[in-house]
């Protein structure tokens, strides 16, 4: 079973994520929530995970400090980070990615832009 | 920056926004004759009563307003007023609620707050150069007594069910006079 932690501090947002990765056919996944990047840090102290969705702009931790503090530890740096963010043009897409972020996704996001930006996960776990 | 020019992206904005969180599809609509009065306007929280309570201490039906700053590059608010009923809809589209019951008000405030924080960075995505950013603030949510436009510049939508909402935009993007 893979773990998945959707980070957002919108309910809505974190079910909608959640419902757009169940239709794109992600299957035997538990999926654990968070609305901070705190929350996610405490979360990973506590259980193994595969990947961490988060939004970018969050109370408490946004996503680019998670994602720094992530891709910064030695325990946790080779987990999975995919951002969501309203706000992700070219530019700040550039910048996430330079900081590790396995993909880049605009809200609203969808079915299809979920699929492919777990595809390369995919890929290494059928290897 | 054209007014004509933002009225198409804040039209792509909602349009596409709403497609594809909450499957329904808008046209542009004429402005309701309001005058640019003020209206009573209490601060949303999660504490707040269901909307059948709120619509009765009110005695008339009562309009959602969500709300989003523009923090940088440039200073401007955008709005969002729904009517009670299309905030209903809204959220039972997102959830897929099924309950005879109308959801919960803390489920409509944050269905509200996700739509314009999503609308809201879907426009400035689509104003903005590809080569700068954008920061937002967080969304919040206040309850109308009235329809009222106190001021910024309203773009007025219907649903193909004949809701009828607007999205408001105050500070610099609106075009040079």
């Amino acid at each position: 079973m893979k773990r998945i932690i959707i980070a957002d501090d919108s309910g809505t947002a974190r079910m909608f994520i959640k419902r757009c990765f169940e239709i794109s056919g992600c299957q035997d996944v538990e999926f654990f929530e968070a609305k901070n990047g705190l929350e996610v840090l405490e979360q990973l102290k506590k259980t193994s995970v595969d990947l961490v969705v988060s939004d970018l702009h969050m109370p408490e931790m946004d996503g680019t400090e998670l994602l720094k503090r992530i891709k910064s530890s030695p325990r946790f740096h080779e987990i999975p980070v995919i951002i969501i963010s309203s706000a992700a043009n070219p530019k700040k897409v550039e910048e996430l990615k330079e900081l590790l972020a396995l993909d880049v996704l605009s809200k609203p996001v969808s079915p299809a832009s979920v699929s492919k930006a777990i595809k390369p996960l995919l890929k290494n776990s059928e290897k | 920056m054209y007014t004509h020019e933002i009225k198409q992206a804040v039209f792509t904005a909602v349009s596409e926004t709403f497609e594809a969180m909450i499957f329904t599809q808008i046209i542009p609509s004429d402005l309701p004759d309001i005058g640019p009065t003020s209206s009573e306007l209490i601060e949303a929280n999660t504490e707040t009563p269901d909307s059948d309570l709120i619509e009765s201490a009110f005695d008339q039906p009562v309009f959602y307003r969500s709300e989003i700053n523009l923090i940088e590059p440039k200073s401007a608010l955008f709005s969002m007023i729904f009517p009670t009923d299309l905030a209903i809809s809204i959220t039972k589209n997102l959830y897929g609620w099924m309950e005879e019951n109308d959801p919960p008000e803390h489920l409509m405030q944050d269905s509200l707050a996700e739509i314009i924080n999503t609308v809201t960075g879907k426009l400035m995505t689509i104003l903005i150069d590809n080569q700068s950013t954008f920061t937002l603030g967080l969304p919040n949510l206040k309850i109308m007594k009235d329809l009222s436009f106190e001021k910024g510049e309203v773009y007025s939508f219907s649903t193909t069910d004949n809701f009828r909402f607007f999205f408001i935009i105050e500070g610099d993007l609106l075009p040079e006079e």
